[in-house]
């Protein structure tokens, strides 16, 4: 194995950790809790632009994280207000809209160097790039991995119960007591602080964010993971973001080293979108089934 | 009105339009506390309606509901249930890809899981919690015969075990006023009877009842009063053997004379 095709796989390992956090904050959304977000990308944004000035002015790591993900719950919980109250298509609208105004913003203002970017000090300094990608790696799954027990232990409380009865069926919900509104906002903050923790480590990680790296193909992605993957499944979730993951880069790697006559990013979209009615047609379910929530332990057996 | 009003819920008249359709045209009861009151009234009176109105499904376009004496007209079904209210769906409402246990689950009160900080942070007092609803659901379960289905996902039961579900989640929630519409329609006469005696079960409980139904023997048995509906009035109310015998009631319910065809008032 060549040092850059080694290097090429460290990136893709790193971008998996991440874009996993990603999907499992779509899945809180839209897995457990039937809220379709359409502008996921907006949120990671709102982490990454967070990190990214704050870090370029020196703030401490930590410090930089914990800002990310709240300004992208407060985010989260702007959108919410309005979106929240409307029926579930306009979600999807308000949520898409919202991406593509505040990328627009961002770029036309000047903030956080408009067009041209921002570009941020990694917080690796090692000598060599393969010391620093696996260091990213192992900061990527450590913060996935404290999102990953987060959520699992949210979606299998009580609390996660509802959730998934919001999604079922919202009128009946409420029937039984549960304040929906409530709980669909909180379960947007959630996901937008998920996202922004997502988006604070892409910025890192990916040392110049401009506004062009947040097209809402961003958005089309991590959906294709939650849905390739299982939603409502956590581990299901990441399953998916790394078979997307390895399909979109090993396209772009294949590009380096075989000749083929067609480009092969293109005849990765076309896979891909074959793959996605395979999936559609034959486990509509994602790869890995929704778990149920666990029941206590009865103290008597279930007579059957 | 004070606090101990001796009626549990009093109507006033309810208006209730859909667009330019007057589906409750001014409609009044009183439940007596521990009393099963039956609703009855040809198809499309506006039975259903009214009882959605009351839970706060929909708003009361005029009139006013009161509830243990106090006002309940402005607030939201989740409100509406913390009061004490319980309202079982004509056409079950269940949560299809969840257990039958989990819709049992979440029918239960005060769970401190059910609140996001309580969820993370009070794991070993829910958890107890959980155990005493679980017995309390297995038991409910087994008193409706689904204890085989617990761990089934709701949307995989039959009709007649999907109205029985619908029936045991609201009686899971404890109400104080249980609202069921058609609880014995799509299940056999058999099984219709059996639902309506387990109800009675629980009635003795201390809860009180509004039932809509059609089949009159089961109204007989069970009403301890019956109000009769008619496009969106109510029209008469009485006693069951009292309304059964009102000439009024066939030719509104049936069109017909008593004794006549498929209304059974022995
Ligand atoms: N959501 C609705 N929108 C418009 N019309 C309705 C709605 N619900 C009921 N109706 C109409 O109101 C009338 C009363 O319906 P309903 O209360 O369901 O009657 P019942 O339960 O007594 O059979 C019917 O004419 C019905 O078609
Ligand atoms: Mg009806």
């Amino acid at each position: 194995m060549t040092y850059g095709l080694l290097m090429n796989l460290l990136d893709m390992v790193v971008m998996i950790g991440i874009y996993s956090i990603a999907a499992i904050s779509l899945n809180l959304e839209y897995g457990f809790t039937g809220l379709s977000n359409f502008g996921k990308v907006a949120f990671f944004m709102v982490g990454a632009y967070t990190y990214a000035i704050l870090a370029q002015a020196g703030v401490n790591f930590g410090v930089c994280m914990v800002a990310s993900a709240v300004s992208a719950a407060a985010f989260g919980f702007l959108v919410s207000l309005p979106a929240l109250r409307l029926r579930e298509d306009y979600l999807a609208i308000v949520t898409l809209t919202s991406g593509e105004i505040l990328r627009t913003i961002i770029q036309n203002q000047g903030i956080g160097g408009g067009y041209n970017g921002i570009s941020i000090t990694q917080i690796f300094h090692f000598q060599t790039l393969m010391a620093i990608r696996l260091a990213n790696i192992g900061l990527a799954f450590a913060f996935l991995g404290i999102c990953f027990i987060f959520s699992q232990l949210v979606a299998n409380s009580p609390y996660g119960r509802i959730m998934r009865a919001i999604r079922e069926d919202q009128t009946a919900a409420q029937s039984y007591g549960k304040n929906i509104q409530r709980y669909k906002s909180q379960v947007f903050i959630m996901g937008s602080a998920i996202a922004g923790i997502g988006g604070a480590l892409f910025a890192q990680y990916s040392a110049h964010i401009e506004p062009g790296s947040f097209l809402p193909f961003l958005t089309f992605t991590i959906w294709m993971m939650v849905m390739l993957g299982g939603p409502g499944n956590n581990l299901g979730v990441i399953l998916g973001a790394a078979v997307v993951q390895i399909f979109q880069k090993s396209a772009a790697i294949l590009k380096d080293y075989v000749h083929l006559p067609v480009d092969p990013i293109n005849v990765q979209y076309i896979l891909f979108g074959i793959l996605i009615i395979l999936v559609l047609f034959y486990r509509p379910s994602g790869l890995l089934k929704e778990s149920p929530v666990k029941p206590p332990k009865l103290k008597e057996p279930v007579n059957v | 009105m004070s606090k101990i009003d001796p009626m549990i819920l009093r109507v006033r008249d309810v208006v209730k339009n859909y667009g330019g359709l007057c589906a409750v045209a001014g409609a009044s009861l009183d439940i007596p506390r521990r009393t099963t009151i039956a609703l009855v009234g040809p198809n499309g009176c506006g039975k259903t309606s009214l009882l959605k109105t009351i839970f706060g499904l929909q708003r009361a376009d005029e009139g006013s509901i009161y509830f243990e004496g106090e006002s309940i007209d402005e607030l939201q079904p989740n409100e509406v249930f913390d009061r004490g209210i319980v309202h079982a769906f004509q056409f079950p409402r269940l949560f299809n890809q969840m257990s039958v246990l989990d819709n049992m689950l979440i029918a239960a009160r005060g769970n401190r899981g059910d609140r996001f900080a309580g969820s993370l942070f009070s794991r070993k007092k829910w958890r107890e919690q959980e155990e005493t609803m679980l017995q309390k659901a297995t038991d409910t379960l087994k008193l409706m015969d689904l204890t085989r289905l617990t761990n089934e996902p709701a949307g995989s039961l039959s009709g007649g075990q999907k109205k029985l579900l619908e029936i045991s989640r609201a009686i899971m929630a404890e109400p104080k006023l249980l609202l069921l519409d058609e609880p014995a329609a799509g299940v056999n006469p058999v099984l219709a009877k059996k639902i309506f005696e387990k109800i009675e079960m629980f009635r003795h409980g201390g809860m009180s009842l509004l039932i809509i139904e059609h089949r009159m023997e089961l109204v007989m048995e069970f009403a301890n009063w019956v109000y009769v509906m008619d496009r969106g009035k109510i029209v008469l109310e009485g006693r069951p053997a009292e309304v059964a015998a009102s000439p009024l009631f066939y030719e509104i319910y049936i069109g017909g004379e008593p004794g006549g065809t498929d209304i059974c008032v022995s």
